[in-house]
């Protein structure tokens, strides 16, 4: 029935290749980012409860299945990240070839987001400052003098190291920065998800339209209250 | 309202051919404010004619709202700044004296420009050809009851069905996506009994003509709906991606 020219249509390839399963990948992927980008907020929250709380929790979460468990969730979240990459790179440069010729006036959009407009570019300062903070907090590469620190217990002092880092004014505006570019991706995201699994739907629609910004401020509210509070001298050493 | 002549000032796409650059050009003209959109450019048409010079192509048939033809891009916005308005409906009164108006043709690859602001949308019927359409058995008229279909079923296809295939959505698009009208198509189908036959197939047969076609994807905008002459809802999107994610998890066989 299909003319010979159509792409392949069912299985893995077919859904990479045609846009709406090229979202849907985008979407369930970014459904797992989104998830960890929530709770790594929640739980780093802890560095309120000072060191005791925040490191005895990094002390265990390390030691779960006798150390797999953050090696297999890295090794998974670092698959959906490439997966959602390659899509959303894919995609972008679909939809940029599908209007070659701008309109001469500009189009008077009425409903769209500049989150929405600048999807791909927070997703790229999003995606950098993912490197620079594995390379930061996880791997001691940009601040090495403050992560090899252990606490009374002999543990990894998190807690120390963190709140060392944000006296730093520079080290406060670059997660700062970066916390608004992943608040815009988060808030047009969150929506269009549910919108690209076909659940926006019916009576619904505005409540999920509401998701996406909620989210979003929740997110960077939680993340960003750790830097400010650190260097506006509410939690000190 | 006033019937006072308006003086406008137009700019308009001009383009050779498909192969032109194409620029916009001004016209400074006099209209009514009762005369429609398209009889505004009849009248500027007649003028360039009566100067020798080329007049300003641009599509229509119907001239009521119901062929879809008229397509034109009025200051930024597909046609005009009427919500649930084609261009054909669209008067000068809803425009000022004085007022400058830009127009422009469809921008998709999708729908090549054939001359000023006349595109060819054909890449439509080819996705309506890959999947837009019931099979029934031929044979003598079947009677009218003979398959049920419940009130709010026949409501929603029926307002589904209201697409004219005019392409606003794709032109109001950033990403010149045709979900909207792909949309409208399969869910006006899904919707009856009739269209169950094909249905798995007709989502994806459909999605991947489309894109076959050059189209955009969806990163749910919002623009198609707002720009939508018979306010077919983004609802449609949502069954459209619901359809889609159904018949490709059941293997996509009918
Ligand atoms: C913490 C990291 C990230 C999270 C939580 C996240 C989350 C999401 C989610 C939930 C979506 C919605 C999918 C949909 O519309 O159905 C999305 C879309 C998108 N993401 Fe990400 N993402 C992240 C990182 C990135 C990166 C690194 C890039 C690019 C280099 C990127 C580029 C995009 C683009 C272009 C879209 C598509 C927007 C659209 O189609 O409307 N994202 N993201
Ligand atoms: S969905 Fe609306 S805008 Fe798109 S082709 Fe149909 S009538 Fe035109
Ligand atoms: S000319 Fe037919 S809809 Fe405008």
């Amino acid at each position: 029935m299909s003319a010979p020219s159509q792409p392949a249509q069912r299985g893995i390839s077919g859904l990479m290749n045609s846009t709406i399963g090229a979202k849907i990948a985008m979407a369930l992927t970014g459904f797992v980012l989104v998830g960890f980008v929530v709770q790594h907020m929640v739980f780093n929250l802890q560095l309120f409860a000072g060191p005791e709380a925040l490191n005895a929790y990094a002390y265990n979460l390390k030691g779960l299945l006798g150390g797999n468990f953050v090696w297999m969730g890295r090794a998974f979240l670092l698959a959906c990240i490439v997966l959602h990459i390659m899509a959303a790179m894919r995609l972008s440069a679909r939809n940029r070839a599908a209007r070659p010729n701008r309109y001469a006036a500009g189009l008077k959009t009425q409903t769209t987001s500049y989150a929405a407009k600048f999807m791909l570019g927070t997703g790229i300062v999003t995606l950098l400052f993912l490197v620079y903070h594995i390379l930061h907090f996880t791997g001691g590469v940009i601040e090495p003098d403050n992560f090899h620190i252990l606490d009374s217990e002999g543990r990894h002092d998190v807690w120390r190291m963190v709140v060392t880092s944000f006296k730093n004014p520079v080290v406060v505006v670059t997660y700062v920065v970066a916390n608004i570019a992943l608040a815009f991706h988060l808030s047009h995201s969150v929506t269009s998800m549910f919108a690209t699994l076909g659940l926006q739907s019916g009576s619904y629609r505005p409540l999920i339209a509401k998701i996406g910004p909620a989210v979003a401020t929740i997110v960077l509210l939680g993340n960003i209250a750790m830097a400010v509070s650190v260097i506006a001298g509410l939690i000190h050493i | 309202m006033s019937d006072e002549t308006m003086r406008i000032t137009l700019h308009v796409w001009r383009q050779k051919g498909p192969n032109d650059r194409g620029s916009l050009q001004s016209y400074k003209t006099e209209a009514n404010p009762h005369m429609s959109f398209l009889e505004m450019l009849d009248v500027l048409n007649e003028q360039l004619l009566s100067k020798n010079e080329d007049p300003i192509a641009f599509d229509h048939d119907c001239r009521e709202g119901i062929c879809g033809m008229c397509s034109m891009v009025i200051n930024g916005r597909p046609h005009g700044p009427r919500n649930a308005t084609t261009t054909c409906q669209l008067h000068m009164r809803s425009f000022k004296d004085g007022d400058e108006i830009y127009i422009e043709p469809w921008q998709a690859k999708a729908f090549p420009i054939i001359k000023d602001l006349m595109v060819d949308r054909s890449a439509f019927d080819r996705v309506i050809a890959s999947g837009g359409y019931i099979s029934v058995g031929t044979g003598g008229a079947p009677d009218a009851n003979a398959i049920p279909i419940g009130k709010k079923q026949a409501d929603e296809a029926f307002d589904y069905a209201a697409c004219i295939g005019c392409g606003a959505c794709v032109a109001a698009c950033p990403n010149a996506s045709a979900m909207l009208f792909v949309g409208a198509k399969v869910a006006h189908l899904s919707k009856f009994p009739q269209g169950q036959v094909e249905r798995k197939g007709r989502a994806l047969n459909m999605v991947a003509a489309m894109d076959t076609e050059g189209f955009g994807a969806c990163t749910n905008h919002g623009e198609c709906a707002s720009a939508c002459p018979k306010e077919i809802p983004l609802e449609a999107i949502m069954v459209l991606n619901r359809e889609y994610a159904r018949a490709q998890l059941s293997g996509g066989e009918d």
